[in-house]
């Protein structure tokens, strides 16, 4: 049986300043040049490290905060009907609970560059319960950040996630 | 055109530049990004969510402005901030133009530092993604856009 609304708020809010640290893994090469052919953009983000400079390929500034799952990910039967699966946010209890992104505050502190392995840290800043005219959703305020092996922080995300 | 930081005023803009995703690159954008989110590639299941046809994801329109301000700002230029909201859905075949506006300089380091605020519209003039970006242009050097 689905939890009510009012149900997953409260175990939610339950879980604001837990931080959940994961490793996200190698950043391959070929991952952001795929990464930049499906968005068009130049190989390197421009005037960056190119393929012929001799340096690592710098990510495109999107790259680690635009991919959504860094596993292999659950079998296809275990997808949600509309293919969607509980990401980095599994420790919080929305199953059954669709989730949509609005964009993104991003601080872009250092480059991303092939080879290096990336960590980051998931952790819930908020979360509110609105009451919008299809009915009632959450608002989940989320910080992710992002440090390379060597511990010098990469990325600083901040986001709203609406959960109905 | 070589930079010259005393013409970069707020107020300036640039733009339109465009781009018209197609039912391909929505698909590559998804594998790329592991998202397997049906109103993507689906189109009847796009359909039955009141969706005029399959979505362009939330961070494709992140890209898209990012682009454009890099390519404003060209070689050796680097986003140090970045952010976009999602307002408005697009769909394959759409034609989006992404504008922006320079709200402040100022210069460290001998770097110079150009704030915009970002809009994407799509061929109806409807926002869908506002956006803001302080772009750090190191070596002098822009593109027009």
């Amino acid at each position: 049986m689905t939890a009510s609304m009012a149900e997953v708020y409260e175990n939610t809010r339950k879980l604001v300043g837990v931080v959940h640290p994961r490793v996200l893994g190698r950043i391959e090469r070929r991952d952001l040049e795929r990464f930049c052919a499906a968005t068009g953009a130049s190989i390197a983000s421009p005037g960056r490290a190119g393929p012929d400079s001799g340096r690592p390929l710098v990510a495109h500034p999107l790259y680690l905060t635009a991919v959504l799952g860094w596993r292999p990910g659950p079998a296809n039967e275990e997808l949600r009907p509309d293919g969607t699966e509980v990401l980095d946010i599994d420790a919080i209890p929305l199953s059954g609970l669709r989730l949509m992104g609005g964009g993104q505050d991003l601080e872009l502190h250092a480059d991303v560059t092939e080879g290096m392995t990336v960590r980051s840290e998931f952790s819930l800043e908020d979360v509110e319960i609105k009451e919008g005219r299809s009915g009632s959703l959450l608002l989940l305020h989320v910080l992710r950040q992002y440090w390379d092996d060597q511990g010098t922080l990469l990325v600083t995300c901040r986001e709203t996630l609406m959960a109905r | 055109m070589p930079l010259d930081p005393a013409t970069v005023r707020a107020g300036d803009s640039f733009g339109p530049w465009l781009v018209t995703p197609t039912e391909v690159q929505l698909f590559r954008f998804s594998a790329v990004t592991w998202n397997a989110h049906r109103i993507h590639y689906d189109l009847p299941h796009a359909s039955a969510e009141g969706y005029p046809g399959i979505l362009v994801q939330s961070h494709l329109h992140g890209c898209f402005l990012a682009q454009a301000v890099l390519a404003w700002g060209g070689p050796g230029s680097r986003l140090l901030r970045f952010s976009w909201q999602n307002r408005d859905v697009a769909v394959p075949g759409d034609r989006l133009a992404c504008t922006g506006t320079v709200t402040g300089v100022s210069w460290l380091d001998g770097s110079v530092r150009v704030a915009w605020e970002l809009e994407e519209r799509d061929q109806n003039g409807r926002l869908c993604a506002p956006g803001t970006a302080l772009l750090e242009v190191g070596d002098g050097q822009r593109q027009d856009g």
